[in-house]
């Protein structure tokens, strides 16, 4: 399917809605395009998120509440861009911690030798 | 940086909607999604305008398409979300509680044969209210196709189908007046999700204000 293009897609699927809402985090708003560029920026292209998989999980986001929009006009047309929520505000921290937690069981299974140091 | 023109932009947004993409929330981000990216092969690879946008679509088209059908399943979603969440509030269930008890007291005026012909009637009196508020807010806020809007009509749809079977299961019941609790029942339901439809839709019109006030129709 065409949700990610990478070396190993399964393992950042179940992180794209903690990525976005730590994007979100990090700038007071962000469209669509500009989440896609950022992430591929930051990874130096290692990782490319597809409209195919970032649109559905902001509109879910936005229907759970999570992520406010605000609709502006730019270059000749209109863009919506997405904020978070206080709600949204306090589910990037809880979902970061998830994250980091999984990161260092992750790091206990796979080197044991380095989580002990 | 190459910077598309209106008329390249309004290819894109004439293409999306021929492409079945109806919905005006859906389709103005994806036209823009689409022209950003454009733009950025435009500008890497030096290409005109049509060149581009065939490429980029023989390669994209079907995820787009895709997408369209999640962002529709998505607004049913929130839509049924909203019903769910007004349905648990206190003062729905304040409301009810005095619409059974109004319900019940009115009944009791009426005659048991009459009663039987006005129920024939409740499903499409029911609904009459919200189609009302609905078609009223699209003709004075003149609101474009948005999908929260249109996908309305899946809920009053739903509703419709509720308050119909609730209206034959209760007519079998309806013999004598030591009955009129289940029609009051029946009523205050009906009323209740009525007027909490009707609070939704004003809200989604209101939030679609809010949003895309930008739009030139709002």
């Amino acid at each position: 399917m065409y949700i990610w293009f990478m070396a190993n897609s399964k393992l950042y699927k179940g992180s794209l809605v903690t990525i976005i809402l730590k994007l979100l985090n990090e700038s007071n708003k962000m469209y669509g395009y500009e989440i896609t560029q950022k992430v591929k920026e930051l990874t130096r292209g290692e990782l490319k998120i597809t409209e195919g998989a970032l649109y559905p999980a902001l509109h879910k986001l936005e229907a759970e509440g999570l992520l406010e929009v605000e609709v502006k006009k730019v270059d000749n047309r209109l863009r919506k861009y997405y904020k978070l929520t206080e709600k949204g505000n306090k589910e990037t921290v809880s979902k970061l911690q998830e994250l980091q937690e999984y990161i260092k069981t992750m790091q206990v299974l796979v080197n044991p030798k380095l989580s002990l140091e | 940086m190459v910077r598309l023109e209106r008329e390249d932009i309004g290819f894109i947004e004439n293409y999306l909607e021929n492409s079945d993409i109806f919905y005006a929330d859906i389709r103005l981000e994806m036209t823009d999604h689409v022209a950003s990216e454009i733009e950025q092969l435009m500008s890497s690879e030096n290409t005109e305008f049509y060149e581009t946008f065939k490429s980029y679509m023989v390669n994209n088209k079907t995820v787009l398409l895709e997408n369209n059908k999640q962002f529709i399943r998505a607004a049913d979603t929130s839509i049924l979300k909203r019903l769910y969440f007004e349905l648990i509030k206190r003062p729905t269930l304040l409301v009810f509680c005095a619409l059974l008890f109004m319900s019940y007291k009115w009944l009791l005026t009426i005659d048991v044969e009459n009663l039987k012909d006005y129920m024939v009637m409740i499903p499409i009196i029911s609904i009459t209210p919200f189609l009302i508020v609905y078609v009223c807010s699209l003709k004075i806020f003149k609101i474009p196709r948005f999908s929260g809007v249109e996908r309305l009509g899946l809920l009053y749809l739903m509703s419709f189908q509720v308050f119909n079977l609730l209206s034959l299961f209760t007519r079998i019941y309806v013999k004598s007046e030591h009955n009129f609790y289940i029609v009051a029942l029946l009523i205050a339901i009906i009323v209740t999700f009525s007027l909490l439809i009707i609070k939704i839709t004003f809200k989604i019109i209101n939030q679609y204000r809010n949003d895309y006030k930008f739009m030139k129709s709002l």
